[in-house]
């Protein structure tokens, strides 16, 4: 695991700034035709500008919309280390040693943990810079507001935080075996990357759901294809 | 030589990055525009989110940076090339490239351009005018449609000029400044730079991009700017900020030193120094 966080550095501070970025861009506020990111309202706004926002509601608008489009982005480490180790044949040798299955375990976990380090990296600061500017239950000045304003607890916010974290960790490492499966298929780390990309795109309707069963349903589809893959491939061989 | 580089491009199974643009364009772009349109009950021309796509900042950045990923494996240096030299001469293996060059980006702005198309084709008129969705959709209620056209497709292109126009200006202008890039490339290749020149022409993309935003005075030192329409016409008179006539003049001239050095260059270039793929 050392050597995924040790050669890749680079990459894992490019993901987790480019995720960072995205959740900031996330649109906020609409003043005058202009439409104002998070960044934007944090930069340019005085702070009774967007006092109407809490914690909970701009953290949804920075971890939604263009987060899970541009997800991929998170297996980049990870998929440029896989990418790297098939073609420098290494992992012939692991798989010698090790076996085939715990081989693959130890891939998926090198996946799990690279996807934890971008989200938890960049999401978490995410949290601490909004959580310095926007209040945890917003000021609405007393005005009315229709169905009522839900009142957010710190334990709450907490709860909602761990969950939407859990989801896009979850998602991210699908999406980071989809690419890794990519690359065992054919290696050229554009390919698979824009491939992974598009896959998503095409399922950002039901990722957009936020039902842990799209990107669970997507590991078992590699689960089987990856198998019957292999099958074939053994039997060629 | 032109053809054979050209067959190796177009058949590479990166031109599936071709494909990724089209997310961010019809995010930002076609789903707000065709959106849009359906609000109005009018239908949009059928290129009138190509020019958008042109003249959006994100777009445009993404186009020459995809181009030249799909590039930076040219010119090929593989166990043929010297049987290919002795027998053409190196005159001519250099103007091969070039053609290469100006080909794979026609094809590219060709393939962009089919590609934006095809989607809002089918709900669109081909007539040489704006759309009503386009010119007049400002005029609604904003609390109402919670979106400006203008963000998109800005005024300063359909108060100056007709749509066939604009996409043809638009179009010209990126593939000129994508020829540039691929240009300097060209040139950092025949200088046994590959890598550095790939990454100072990348430089100057990101620059120029971030100069056009915030529309620094200084943007017109970088190509990237000369290269959105756009940013050439003021916004409500008819006037240039820049004439575009003049952007398409520097370009030529800017081709023609490039073409000349790289001519030059190719009669004494060691050909050992410029093969190979950037990302290995």
């Amino acid at each position: 695991m050392g050597i995924l966080f040790r050669k890749k550095k680079v990459y894992f501070f490019a993901s987790a700034a480019v995720v960072a970025l995205i959740c900031l861009l996330g649109g906020i506020l609409i003043v005058d035709g202009k439409n104002y990111s998070v960044f934007n309202v944090i930069w340019e706004l005085p702070q009774s500008a967007f006092q109407n926002y809490g914690v909970k509601e701009v953290f949804d608008i920075g971890t939604t919309g263009w987060l899970y489009i541009l997800v991929p982005v998170v297996s980049v480490p990870f998929a440029s280390y896989f990418s790297d180790e098939r073609k420098s044949k290494f992992y012939l040798y692991l798989k010698g040693r090790q076996g085939t299955l715990h081989y693959l375990c130890s891939r998926c976990l090198y996946a799990l943990c690279s996807s934890a380090a971008v989200l938890f990296a960049a999401i978490g600061s995410y949290i601490l810079l909004i959580s310095f500017y926007f209040d945890l239950n917003p000021n609405h000045d007393g005005a009315a507001i229709v169905g009522g304003v839900e009142t957010v607890s710190v334990q709450g916010l907490c709860f909602h935080i761990a969950g939407k974290m859990l989801y896009l960790l979850v998602y991210s490492t699908a999406m980071s075996l989809v690419t890794a499966f990519l690359i065992y298929l054919y290696n050229d780390l554009f390919v698979n990357l824009s491939l992974a990309f598009l896959l998503n795109y095409l399922l950002k309707n039901l990722f957009f759901q936020n039902k842990m069963l799209y990107p669970i349903a997507v590991l078992l589809i590699l689960v089987v294809v990856y198998a019957t893959v292999r099958k074939v491939r053994c039997e060629k061989l | 030589m032109a053809r054979s580089e050209y067959v190796k491009w177009l058949f590479n199974l990166r031109m599936v990055m071709v494909l990724t643009i089209l997310i961010p364009t019809r995010e930002m772009i076609i789903i707000p525009m065709s959106r849009a349109a359906q609000e109005m009950g009018q239908p949009l021309n059928a290129f009138e989110t190509c020019i958008a796509a042109a003249n959006s900042g994100v777009v445009l950045l993404l186009l020459p940076l995809i181009y030249l990923v799909l590039t930076a494996s040219f010119p090929t240096a593989d166990e043929n090339m010297l049987f290919y030299i002795v027998r053409m001469g190196r005159k001519n293996w250099i103007l091969g490239e070039m053609l290469f060059q100006l080909m794979s980006v026609l094809s590219y702005c060709l393939m962009v351009v089919v590609l934006i198309v095809v989607q809002t084709a089918g709900t669109s008129f081909w007539a040489n005018g704006w759309s009503i969705a386009v010119t007049d959709f400002d005029k609604m209620d904003y609390a109402l449609t919670g979106f400006h056209m203008g963000t998109l497709l800005p005024p300063n292109l359909f108060y100056q000029m007709p749509p066939y126009k604009a996409l043809f200006l638009s179009y010209f202008l990126l593939a000129l400044f994508l020829l540039f890039c691929s240009m300097a490339f060209l040139w950092g290749c025949l200088c046994g730079r590959k890598l550095l020149a790939f990454f100072l022409v990348i430089a100057q993309i990101v620059l120029g991009c971030g100069m056009c935003e915030v529309k620094h005075v200084l943007m017109w030192i970088f190509p990237f700017c000369h290269s959105v329409l756009t940013v050439h016409y003021q916004k409500y008179f008819r006037k240039y900020a820049f004439p575009p006539n003049i952007s398409v003049l520097l370009f030529l001239s800017v081709l023609t030193i490039l073409a000349v050095l790289c001519y030059r260059k190719a009669k004494k270039v060691n050909l050992d120094m410029i093969g190979g793929d950037v990302f290995l």
